[in-house]
C-alpha cells in the first residue's frame, strides 16, 4: 500500500515536470549541446591556452628562434641587438636571446619567463633527435631507458612538512593487516626490452610501452585524465538536481503542494515519492556514463560508489529548497553545495599519492576503477558511510518539515535551520530526542572534519594541526548544544539549572557514543596520522570533557540568555582545543 | 527614468543584503580560489613532491649492480639521496618489503658496444609519495647520464638547439598558476554569479506572476528590468576589484587594473544580458538556468579557440604583456553588447504589447 502510494506520487512529480519543459528549450538545448561537443573536440586538439603569450621575448633570431615559436607562452618581437638590450632594461620584454645566449632581469616574471623557456628548450631537443634519427644511430640519441616495475607493499604515513615519521608507535599498531603481493617479482633480465623496439625504418612509428621511457620522458604516474574523466559523472548530477529543487521551490512559490498534503499520503511518502524519479534517471545517467567509460562489472561497482554520493546530492537539493526564501536564494546556497561538495569529491582524488587523504572520498575510487585498479570493503565503508548515514538524515529533516506552516513561510536560513532542530526534537521526549540528535550529528561532524582535512592538508605543520583543532572544536561544539538552543529558545524545556546539565551530559553522552559507533564502522584508515589522532584518538577528549563543554553553553544560556549563545560557544571552543591542543603537545612540537 | 531604474537597483540591492546572498557569493568565490591552488598543490605534489615539503632525505634507495657505472657515481656525488648498495637482488627486495628502502636502482654494465642502448630497471612502491619523490628526483641525473652518453656519439646525432643563460638564475614556481589560471577565474567568477542573479531576479516575476502588476504600476516592465540588468553588471567589477586588491596585499603584482575591471564589465554585461534574454524567452526558471550553463560551457570553450580569449587577456593584462590586438579584442568585446542589448529590448517590447 505505502509502496504505491510512493509510486504515485513520484508519478504525478515526473508527470509534472515533463510539462514544465517546453518543445521549445529542448530544441535550444539539444542545439547548444551538440554545438557544445563539437567546440570541445576543437579545443581539446588546440588545448585552452589560457597563458597564451604571456612571457614577451626579444629576439635577433639564432638557433632558439623554432624553440620559441614551438612554445605559445612566448609573444616574440623581432629586434636588432642593441634595442633588445634596451628593451630588456626598460622592463618591456621579459627575455632577450642573442643568438644561443639567453639575457634575462632579475624579476619574477623574467625568472618564470626563463625556466619555460629551459623546460621548453629541453623538449624541443628531444623532440628534434626523435624526428631526426633514423635506424642507424636511434641508440646514439636515445641511448638510456628506464623501466620502471610498481610494486604494492605495506604503506607508511607520510606527511607533507614532515621531517620524521610522527611517532613509530602507530606502526606497531598497524603491523600484520593488509596484504604484500610478494609474489612474481623477480629481477627482469636487462638488455632484451630495447632491443624488441629497434627500428626498421624511417615510417616506423615507435611506441615503447608506457613503463619503459627515455629519461626525459620519465615522469611519476598520474591520474590526471581519470580524474577529468570522474567529472563527467558530477555535470549530469548538478542539472538533475537543479531542476529537482526548482520543482520543490516552486511548488512551495505556488502552494501546490498545500493539495498532496491535504491528501491521505504520509509525509515520508511524499518526500520518498518526490526524490525517486530524479533517483532513478541520476543512476540511469550514472550507468551509462560508466558504460561509456568501462565494463559492465566496473560499471556496477562505480554504482555502487555513486549511489550514496547521488542520494547525498538530492537530500541537500531537497533540504536547501526548503530552506530557501527565494529563488534567488535557492540559487546561492545550491551552487554553494555544489563547490563545497566538488571540492570533498575531488580535492582527495588529487592526492592519490598520499593514500590517507585519498581514501575520504568515494572519487577516489571511482579513479582508481577507471586505472583498472581496484578497492577494499574496508576502503567503501570508510569513504561511502558518512554520505548514506548524512543522506538519510538530511531526508528524515526535510520530511518532519515539510508541513503546511513551514513550507509556506519565508524565514531567514538560520531560523529556519533552528526550526529543523526544532521539529525534529519530539516535545513529548524532550531528552531522549536530545540524546539522539547528538548520535545523528555524527556523520556531519565527521564530514565536515574530513572536508577541513583536506583544506588544511596544504598549511604548513604544525599550523595545519592547530587550525584542524580549533575548527573541530568549534564544529563539534556547535552541533553538541544546537538541540538545547532549540530547546531553551522555544520553550520546550524551562531553562532551569538543572535541566540545563542533565541536557548537556545526554549530548554528550550521545556524541560520545556516535563518535566511537562511527569509528567501529569505518575502521578509520586515518587512525595513523596525527590528524587522524585528533579526530579519532577519542582518548583524547573523553566523556566528562565532552560533558563540561556543553555544560558551558548550557548553562551560559540559562542565566544569560540564548541571546548570548554564541559568546559561550566561542567559550566552550576555547576550552575543548586548549585541552587537544595540550595533550598533544608532544606529538606536535615534541 | 533614470531615476525609477535607480529605484529598482537599491530595492534589489537590499533583498540581496537581506538574504545575505552577497555573504554566500564571496563564500563561494573563496571556495574557488581555494579549490584551484588546492588542485594545483596537488598537481605538483605528483610533478615536484619537494616544493611541497616532502624531503628526498627521508629516503633510501637501494642499488643493485655495477657500481663503477657512471650514473652511481652521479647519484653519489649528489649526496642527498641516501644510498644502500646490495650484493644480491633478493636481499634488497627483503629490505624493500620490510620499508626499510624505498626503491631499488638495477643499474647494469656498460655495453661493450656503444651503439647499443643500456637499460635501466626501477622498482618503486605503488601508490606512494616516496616513488614520486624517487621519479622527480632520478630524472636528472638519468638525462644528464644520457647527455654524457650521448656526447660520445656527437657527430652522429643530427644538431639540435642549446640554451646559455647569461644573468642571475632562480625558479619561482606557481608564477604561471596565479597568472595563468587563478586570476582569471577569480575575475569571472562574479560574472558567472552575476548571469545566474538576473535569471533568478527576472524569472521570479513570471513565477510569482508579479509581470502584470508591474504593468499596472507608475514603473515600466523595462524600467524594471533595465534596474535589475544594472545591479547585475555592477556588482561583479566590485567583487572583481576586491580580488585585485586582495592579490595585490599578497604581493602579487597586477598590472592594467582599469582595463582588467573594463573586461569583466564587459563580459559581465555580456552574460547578464544573455542571462536576460533566456530569461524573457523561456520564463521558467530551471529550464533557463539549465541552458544557461550549457550557454556558459559553450561560450568557454568557442571563446577559447580565438586569440586573446577572456581568460587569456586577462592572463595577458595582469601579467602586463598585453599587444595591441588584445586592446582592439577588448572593444570587440564591447560591441558585441550592442546587438545583444537590442534583442533584449525587443524581447521587452513584445512583454509590454
Amino acid at each position: 500500500m505505502m509502496i504505491r502510494r510512493i509510486l504515485t506520487v513520484a508519478k504525478w512529480e515526473m508527470l509534472k515536470s515533463r510539462s514544465t519543459l517546453s518543445p521549445k528549450s529542448i530544441a535550444v538545448s539539444i542545439i547548444l549541446i551538440i554545438i557544445l561537443l563539437l567546440s570541445s573536440v576543437a579545443t581539446s586538439e588546440y588545448g585552452l591556452q589560457i597563458d597564451e603569450g604571456i612571457y614577451i621575448v626579444a629576439t635577433s633570431g639564432g638557433p632558439l628562434l623554432p624553440v620559441l615559436e614551438s612554445d605559445h607562452r612566448f609573444s616574440i618581437v623581432t629586434v636588432a641587438d642593441e634595442e633588445g638590450r634596451y628593451l630588456l632594461q626598460s622592463g618591456s620584454v621579459d627575455l632577450f636571446i642573442a643568438e644561443d645566449t639567453v639575457f634575462s632581469r632579475n624579476t619574477r616574471k623574467s625568472n618564470s619567463a626563463l625556466n619555460a623557456l629551459e623546460s621548453s628548450t629541453k623538449k624541443y631537443r628531444e623532440r628534434e633527435l626523435w624526428i631526426q634519427s633514423d635506424a642507424d644511430n636511434f641508440y646514439d640519441a636515445f641511448p638510456v631507458w628506464v623501466e620502471t616495475h610498481y610494486l604494492e607493499r605495506e604503506q607508511t604515513f607520510f606527511m607533507v612538512g614532515e621531517q620524521e615519521r610522527i611517532d613509530d608507535g602507530f606502526e606497531e599498531e598497524r603491523s600484520g593487516t593488509g596484504g604484500i603481493s610478494e609474489s612474481n617479482v623477480s629481477l627482469p633480465s636487462r638488455f632484451d626490452t630495447p632491443m624488441r623496439y629497434r627500428r626498421s625504418g624511417m615510417t616506423d612509428i615507435f611506441v615503447p610501452p608506457d613503463n619503459i621511457t627515455t629519461p626525459s620522458q620519465l615522469s611519476p604516474p598520474i591520474p590526471f585524465e581519470s580524474v577529468l574523466l570522474s567529472f563527467m559523472f558530477i555535470f549530469p548530477m548538478y542539472f538533475i538536481t537543479q531542476f529537482y529543487s526548482a520543482s520543490i521551490m516552486s511548488e512551495r512559490v505556488n502552494r501546490r503542494c498545500e493539495l498532496l498534503l491535504a491528501s491521505p499520503v504520509r509525509r515520508s511518502e511524499i518526500v520518498i515519492g518526490k526524490m525517486l524519479p530524479y533517483l532513478a534517471i541520476t543512476l540511469v545517467t550514472v550507468i551509462g556514463i560508466s558504460l561509456f567509460l568501462s565494463d559492465p562489472v566496473t560499471s556496477l561497482y562505480i554504482l555502487t560508489l555513486l549511489f550514496p554520493v547521488t542520494l547525498f546530492f538530492l537530500a541537500i537539493a531537497f533540504f536547501t529548497a526548503i530552506l530557501a526564501r527565494s529563488f534567488k536564494e535557492l540559487t546561492f546556497v545550491s551552487v554553494f553545495f555544489a563547490t563545497a561538495m566538488s571540492s570533498y569529491l575531488f580535492l582527495p582524488a588529487m592526492f592519490m599519492n598520499v593514500p590517507t587523504i585519498s581514501a575520504i572520498s568515494p572519487m577516489t575510487f571511482v579513479v582508481k576503477l577507471l586505472e583498472g585498479e581496484d578497492f577494499a570493503i574496508t576502503e567503501y565503508l570508510f569513504s561511502t558511510v558518512p554520505f548514506y548515514l548524512t543522506s538519510f538524515a538530511l531526508i528524515a529533516f526535510s520530511t518532519f518539515i515539510f508541513r503546511e506552516e513551514d513550507l509556506f513561510t519565508q524565514k531567514p536560513v538560520l531560523s529556519k535551520a533552528l526550526d529543523v532542530v526544532e521539529a525534529s526534537l519530539s516535545r513529548k521526549h524532550p531528552y531522549a530526542s536530545i540524546f539522539i540528535l547528538s548520535i545523528v550529528f555524527i556523520p556531519f561532524a565527521f564530514m565536515a572534519e574530513l572536508m577541513m582535512l583536506t583544506l588544511f592538508f596544504n598549511v604548513p605543520l604544525p599550523y595545519s594541526l592547530i587550525l584542524f583543532m580549533i575548527f573541530i572544536a568549534l564544529i563539534e561544539e556547535m552541533l553538541k548544544s544546537i538541540g538545547i538552543v532549540a530547546l531553551f529558545s522555544r520553550k520546550v524545556i524551562e531553562p532551569k539549572t538543572k535541566n540545563a546539565l542533565v541536557l548537556a551530559f545526554l549530548s554528550a553522552l550521545g556524541f560520545f557514543i556516535g563518535e566511537k559507533g562511527l569509528i567501529i564502522v569505518t575502521l578509520v584508515p586515518l587512525l595513523a596520522s596525527p590528524f587522524g589522532l585528533i579526530m579519532f584518538g577519542r582518548l583524547l577528549f573523553p566523556l566528562v570533557l565532552h560533558t563540561v563543554t556543553v555544560m558551558i553553553p548550557a548553562v551560559g544560556m540559562r542565566y544569560y540568555g540564548v541571546r548570548r549563545y554564541p559568546a559561550f560557544l566561542i567559550l566552550s571552543v576555547l576550552v575543548h582545543s586548549a585541552y587537544n591542543l595540550v595533550i598533544s603537545w608532544g606529538v606536535l612540537f615534541g | 527614468m533614470a531615476s525609477k531604474i535607480l529605484i529598482i537597483v537599491k530595492k534589489e540591492m537590499r533583498s540581496l543584503i537581506n538574504e545575505k546572498t552577497l555573504v554566500l557569493a564571496i563564500l563561494i568565490q573563496l571556495f574557488i580560489a581555494s579549490f584551484s591552488s588546492f588542485l594545483v598543490i596537488g598537481l605538483t605534489s605528483f610533478y615536484d613532491p619537494e616544493s611541497i615539503g616532502a624531503d628526498i632525505g627521508n629516503v633510501n634507495l637501494g642499488v643493485y649492480g655495477d657500481r663503477e657505472n657512471g650514473l652511481v657515481k652521479m647519484l653519489e656525488e649528489d649526496r642527498r639521496v641516501k644510498l644502500r648498495y646490495f650484493s644480491s637482488f633478493s636481499d634488497a627486495k627483503d629490505q624493500f618489503f620490510d620499508n626499510r628502502i624505498d626503491g631499488i636502482l638495477v643499474v647494469p654494465n656498460m655495453p661493450e658496444n656503444s651503439s647499443d642502448a643500456i637499460k635501466i630497471d626501477l622498482f618503486l612502491p605503488e601508490n606512494d609519495l616516496k616513488s614520486t619523490l624517487i621519479t622527480v628526483h632520478l630524472k636528472e641525473p638519468f638525462e644528464e647520464f644520457e647527455q654524457q652518453l650521448r656526447m660520445d656519439d656527437i657527430e652522429k646525432l643530427p644538431p639540435v638547439a642549446k640554451l646559455n643563460v647569461e644573468g642571475a638564475k632562480s625558479t619561482s614556481s606557481y608564477f604561471e598558476f596565479i597568472y595563468g589560471l587563478l586570476i582569471p577565474l577569480l575575475m569571472f567568477t562574479p560574472a558567472f554569479i552575476s548571469g545566474g542573479l538576473i535569471i533568478d531576479l527576472i524569472t521570479e516575476e513570471f513565477d510569482h506572476n508579479t509581470m502584470d502588476l508591474l504593468r499596472v504600476s507608475p514603473i515600466t516592465t523595462g524600467q524594471v528590468i533595465h534596474g535589475k540588468l544594472l545591479l547585475s553588471t555592477i556588482i561583479a567589477p566590485f567583487q572583481a576589484f576586491a580580488w585585485i586588491v586582495l592579490l595585490t596585499m599578497n604581493g602579487i603584482a597586477i598590472y592594467n587594473v582599469i582595463m582588467l575591471l573594463v573586461l569583466v564589465t564587459a563580459i559581465t554585461g555580456l552574460l547578464v544580458l544573455c542571462g536576460a534574454i533566456l530569461s524573457l524567452q523561456f520564463r521558467e526558471r530551471a529550464q533557463v538556468h539549465f541552458i544557461y550553463s550549457i550557454l556558459l560551457l559553450l561560450l568557454f570553450t568557442i571563446s577559447s579557440l580565438l586569440p586573446n580569449s577572456p581568460f587569456n587577456l586577462t592572463a595577458k593584462l595582469a601579467v602586463g604583456s598585453a599587444s595591441m590586438d588584445g586592446f582592439t579584442m577588448l572593444g570587440l568585446y564591447i560591441v558585441i553588447l550592442i546587438p545583444l542589448y537590442l534583442v533584449m529590448r525587443r524581447l521587452i517590447n513584445v512583454l509590454e504589447g
